[in-house]
């Protein structure tokens, strides 16, 4: 059964700095949503407030219905999985034994892991072509092997909900179409997913829907061909786009690099 | 990967380790005893009364102290270390045994004794010296939620030196007499010792250590990050929590028993990390054994170097700790800082 997410009128801010202003938007359940928008947006935040890292200061988070923050934190990550952005990593784990550390949720009561959590450990790591990696240390791993064993933990943890923050900002071309399909599987296979990405064409291609995020507000949701519109986007990004299509028929949005035309707008912090 | 097999294989291999290391210990002291003597003093096979006296009424005593204080140190440190995120900190260098031995200072001051009512006071009163010099410097080290390395061991060489002060003042108001003893109890001393002061400090550590084996899972998670770590389900304030009290306590038993012995926390979770990987499952159990190895070995030196005196073993674990230290500040974590 695929899982729901939903933000109900959520407005948070760290120490009093308000990043994130009255948001609602429901993530249906087996949809890609791609969440897209400017440098310190607050797409990150949106993630930490869907897995009760912080906690909504107005409005509520649900699950399936329910208030993440009732939730017991194990049973919430069950449910939902997280690729972040950015991980420093500094003791020296061996890939494998970091992608089983995404098998914790599921027994956390237990001292250590059963052959079946190695077993999906294993599989988590095939699936991102990462069979390589295991014994290496993480410590010591590239930007981009440190990203594919990232993406292999959240698999690991079998989620209803897979949120992934910039999961392909290190990874290249061949790495990103890998992850563009096995996100297309994932989906395929009822998996309910938050993209968070800056590569816009990436978003159009995958998504149902894009969530454009704006200084903490909502500038635009709806289907790609909805949202990318050279208006909207010039008028947040505050950079002159030419939009038309991949091959596929999806949007594709250009920086027009070297034109000094001025733009209006530009929500960027 | 660790499994219960793999536990089992290596803390084998280090406890035999640990135990060669005791029977070798045996052998070290004033009184020459050959293997023969002390093997007739362990099984009861002995002859002549004398050296059973000496090996299991002196030695054994001793060695057991040292066993269990380097037990301890090491768990403080590898614990400490799991929750601040930070491979050098120890209880030594971040001022909590100076902390507990202010608490043991005072404790003395006001008269408590080698009863079982004295350890339970000496203990608590080096729990809460502990625990006030913990909480000092994550207070001053932390910048937003972070403890980076460098304000950290500041931090703790500040608090560590602030506590070392405040004892000498202490005692020089009360007893100027006893600040030569004093002052050599400080460098770490592992002195003549009662087996029920050996009870009461085994069981003690043998709660915190437990109580640090039920969190070791949840630490690996937190090596990640806490925000990593809560997106797993794990309450990581709650874990924190409870590795800090326990690690403090553990410090505070050996600082009551043995004084502030310097840097087994760092070296020990160290070089087994080195030789074994981060796994805390793997590396808090093989740290005690290691651990007590170690001081062991180190207390045994201590007694042979200038017989038939002796150095505090803190001079030795300092002489080991401080080379040890500056080599994992100058490559390792050269980046870091
Ligand atoms: N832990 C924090 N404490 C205080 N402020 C924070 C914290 N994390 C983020 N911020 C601030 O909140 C705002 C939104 O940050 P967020 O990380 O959500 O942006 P983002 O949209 O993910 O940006 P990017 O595209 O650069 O990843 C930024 O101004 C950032 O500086
Ligand atoms: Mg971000």
């Amino acid at each position: 059964m695929s899982a729901s997410l939903a933000l109900s009128h959520v407005t948070f801010g760290y120490d009093g700095r308000r990043v994130i202003d009255d948001v609602s938007v429901v993530v249906r359940p087996g949809e890609v949503l791609a969440i897209v928008g400017p440098n310190s947006a607050g797409k990150t935040t949106l993630l930490r407030l869907m897995t009760r890292v912080v906690m909504p200061q107005q409005g509520v988070v649900t699950l399936d219905g329910q208030d993440v923050t009732r939730l017991a934190r194990v049973a919430l990550a069950r449910a939902v999985a997280v690729v972040p952005q950015d991980l420093a990593l500094t003791f020296p784990f061996t890939a494998l034994d970091f992608v089983l550390t995404g098998r914790y949720p599921h027994r956390p009561g237990e001292f250590f892991e059963r052959v079946d959590d190695v077993a999906v450990a294993r599989t988590a790591l095939a699936a991102v072509a990462g069979d390589h990696l295991a014994d290496r240390l993480v410590s010591e791993l590239s930007g981009g092997e440190r990203q594919l064993v990232l993406v292999a933990r959240a698999l690991a943890q079998r989620p209803r909900v897979l949120l992934m923050d910039e999961p392909n900002a290190h990874l290249d071309l061949r790495h990103q179409r890998d992850l563009a399909r096995l996100i297309h599987r994932l989906h395929a296979e009822g998996t309910t997913i938050v993209l968070v990405s800056h590569d816009l064409n990436l978003a159009a291609q995958l998504a149902d829907r894009l969530l454009l995020l704006a200084a903490g507000r909502v500038a635009a949701l709806g289907t790609p061909a909805d949202v990318l519109v050279p208006e909207t986007l010039e008028a947040v990004y505050g950079c002159p786009v030419v939009v038309d299509e991949q091959e596929t028929g999806r949007p594709r949005v250009s920086v027009r690099w070297l034109d000094d035309t001025p733009v209006r707008g530009g929500a960027a912090r | 990967m660790i499994t219960p097999l793999r536990l089992a294989g290596v803390l084998s291999g280090v406890g035999a380790v640990a135990i060669v290391s005791v029977l070798a210990a045996l052998a070290v002291g004033p009184a020459r005893l050959g293997p023969r003597e002390v093997a007739g003093a362990v099984f009861g096979t002995a002859q002549d009364q004398m050296s059973t006296t000496i090996v299991l009424g002196l030695r054994l005593p001793r060695i057991m102290l040292a066993a269990l204080a380097g037990a301890g140190l090491a768990v403080a440190g590898a614990g400490f270390q799991a929750i601040t995120r930070n491979p050098l900190a120890d209880p030594s260098l971040l001022g909590v045994s100076s902390g507990a031995a202010f608490g043991v200072v005072v404790a003395q001051v006001l008269g408590l004794g080698p009863t079982p009512l004295g350890f339970v006071g000496l203990t608590g009163f080096a729990f809460v010296g502990a625990t006030v010099a913990a909480l000092a410097v994550y207070l001053v080290a932390r910048v937003g939620a972070l403890l980076p390395v460098q304000t950290l061991l500041l931090a703790g060489v500040i608090v560590g030196l602030f506590f070392s002060s405040a004892i000498t003042l202490m005692i020089s108001l009360v007893d100027v007499m006893r600040l030569g003893a004093i002052l050599h109890w400080l460098m770490g001393n592992l002195g003549p010792v009662s087996y029920g002061a050996l009870r009461f400090l085994a069981i003690g550590l043998a709660v915190g250590i437990g109580v640090v084996l039920t969190q070791a899972r949840a630490l690996n998670l937190l090596a990640a990050g806490e925000e990593s770590a809560l997106q797993l389900g794990v309450e990581a304030e709650r874990v924190k929590r409870v590795i800090f009290i326990a690690a403090s306590f553990v410090t505070a038993l050996v600082v009551s028993f043995a004084g502030p012995i310097g840097f087994v926390g760092l070296i020990i979770p160290h070089a087994v990390r080195m030789l074994l990987g981060a796994d805390n499952r793997l590396l808090i159990p093989t740290s005690v054994l290691a651990g007590a190895a170690f001081l062991v070995l180190a207390d045994a030196l201590s007694r042979a170097v200038i017989q038939p005196s002796e150095l505090p073993v803190g001079v030795i674990t300092a002489f080991c700790g401080a080379p040890f230290f500056i080599y994992l500040l100058r490559t390792r974590y050269r980046r870091t800082l």
